[in-house]
């Protein structure tokens, strides 16, 4: 028996039910719970990070430091949100650490994805034109929403990238990154106004 | 518009797409919506931007990511696993051990070295019990040519004369000049291995027999001086003794001169048995009290013993010929 066939077989359990056999010891439910989480893990770490080989590194260690203290969970709060917040807490972590070591210079990106953006911005001028999903999928484009996300605020890209790419509620953003739900509202408010500013000709 | 009101209507609108807006907010949409119509445009594009966020392409993970972590586990304790926690236990035992071991012999050692020190410092001075080494190999340590030039070869096949005389004393000093002097006066200073602290001396001296008798007839006069003198021959062979109790000169003379081991041990028993029926017999009050050793105490030696210088005597020990040994042992009693 292959170990996806046993991961499908054990797909349908869930995460208290995966933390008790790890906190067992059993490295088969170990390995359950990073094939349920990897990849939405390592998507959210690299919305936030803005590079592939730092989020893979980021999201092992993610999973690392998990499992580690997984004895230390008691099912109070939802696996899935503690999950996310280590894996935010590392990744925000991290981001503060580069930028003080080496601060990241997007203008090179940005005189290429300048004209990425007309490109986007013909398409999306028309309403009735082509639809903004199918527009995201083209790889280009979206690489170009990415980057544009890697340049708000790292408290407001966390918070972006959780409601609008995760799509986590309020409480659950909240629970992730330890704030109030209003704090989440405004900062959710002002990371949107500071994308739309940014990507304003692709968007109008 | 104000920055608050700015502020207050992008959370407005953030609410209204995420339809998170309560009634209130919903009216003070509608109600901002008849002022400027430019807001339902702004709400439309913000929903727009949550639309292509929400369906941007999801990558996979890393294909190596499990085994990664899984990897990165196995080097560390796993939850709740016995076999990862109990070599981390031993190895914490182990180096609590050498932590430990390693303290106490940093202790330990210099506190040893320390009381060696002290202990060689304030040891009592070696009084100690009778040496029966041979004679022969302390003459050679001790003193010099004159010892080396004994024959051990004949001081092996000695007589069988092997004493101690003790003499006991209220004042150890002045019988330990007095025999110092007599010793020096009769030329045994080299083959004498001294041994003097305040309170006792011993003198062990190797001689031909006829040098020991004179040097115990030259001690005739500490005799009277002494509360006890005993004489003890000793019997290497059978590591025996016969012990002869308020021994006189002669006795003793007469013991150093006998050539014959039996004749030797028979004489000793003879002496002992007729000086313990005389103690019966007679009261010790008889024995003279003070004497002319008085005399000796205003001539000390002005040569110290052993430190090398010319004898009195002309007469040289010949070390072909056969020895016996006598120790004189002076001890202090109390009065």
């Amino acid at each position: 028996m292959t170990f996806f066939r046993k991961y499908k077989e054990n797909k349908s359990l869930d995460d208290a039910h995966l933390v008790r056999r790890c906190q067992r010891g059993e490295p088969e439910a170990m390995s359950c719970l990073i094939v349920k989480y990897q990849d939405r893990v390592y998507n959210t770490i690299f919305k936030i990070c803005q590079n592939r080989d730092d989020a893979a590194e980021l999201t092992q260690d993610t999973f690392v430091k998990v499992l580690e203290n997984i004895t230390t969970f008691r099912n109070e709060s939802s696996f899935y949100t503690w999950l996310f917040r280590v894996a935010v807490n590392l990744t925000l972590n991290y981001c503060k650490r580069r930028s003080k070591l080496s601060p990241v210079s997007l203008d090179a990106d940005n005189e290429r994805l300048e004209k990425d953006k007309g490109k986007l911005a013909a398409m999306l001028a028309d309403p009735n034109g082509l639809d903004p999903a199918a527009v995201a999928q083209q790889k280009e484009l979206s690489r170009l929403v990415v980057n544009t996300i890697g340049q708000l605020v790292q408290d407001f890209r966390a918070v972006l990238v959780l409601r609008d790419i995760e799509q986590m509620s309020y409480a659950e953003i909240a629970d992730v990154l330890q704030i109030e739900t209003g704090t989440v509202k405004s900062r959710l408010s002002r990371a949107r106004t500071q994308l739309r500013e940014l990507l304003e000709t692709v968007l109008t | 518009m104000s920055e608050k009101s700015k502020i207050e209507m992008e959370e407005l609108l953030s609410a209204l797409v995420d339809d998170e807006a309560t009634e209130r907010q919903k009216i003070e949409f509608n109600r901002l919506l008849r002022h400027d119509p430019s807001i339902a445009e702004t709400l439309a594009v913000m929903r727009r931007q949550r639309r292509i966020l929400g369906a941007l392409p999801v990558d996979s993970a890393p294909a190596s990511l499990v085994g990664g972590v899984l990897s990165r586990l196995g080097r560390k304790p796993i939850p709740g696993g016995v076999p990862a926690t109990q070599p981390t236990m031993v190895g914490a035992g182990h180096l609590f051990m050498r932590r430990a071991l390693t303290t106490a012999a940093m202790l330990l050692l210099p506190i040893g070295i320390l009381s060696f020190v002290v202990y060689e410092i304030i040891k009592p001075p070696s009084v100690g019990p009778v040496d029966y080494s041979p004679v022969t190999s302390g003459l050679a340590q001790n003193t010099g040519t004159a010892a080396t030039a004994l024959n051990p070869a004949a001081a092996a096949q000695g007589l069988p004369f092997d004493g101690i005389l003790t003499f006991r004393t209220q004042q150890p000093m002045s019988v330990s000049n007095y025999a110092e002097k007599m010793i020096f006066d009769q030329g045994l200073v080299s083959v004498t291995l001294p041994n003097r602290t305040v309170d006792a001396a011993t003198y062990q001296i190797t001689a031909p027999p006829e040098k020991i008798a004179a040097l115990v007839n030259s001690l005739a006069g500490v005799w009277p001086r002494c509360r006890q003198v005993a004489l003890s021959v000793i019997d290497d062979e059978q590591d025996s003794h016969v012990d002869i109790p308020d021994v006189q000169t002669e006795q003793v003379r007469m013991l150093a001169l006998e050539d014959n081991r039996e004749m030797l041990k028979r004489l000793a028993g003879q002496y002992a048995s007729a000086n313990i029926k005389k103690d019966s017999v007679f009261a010790k009050d008889d024995r003279p009290v003070d004497s002319e050793i008085d005399l000796v105490d205003s001539l000390p030696l002005t040569i110290p013993i052993l430190t090398g210088r010319n004898e009195p005597s002309g007469e040289v020990i010949d070390p072909s010929q056969p020895t016996v040994r006598l120790r004189i042992q002076i001890e202090r009693v109390a009065e």
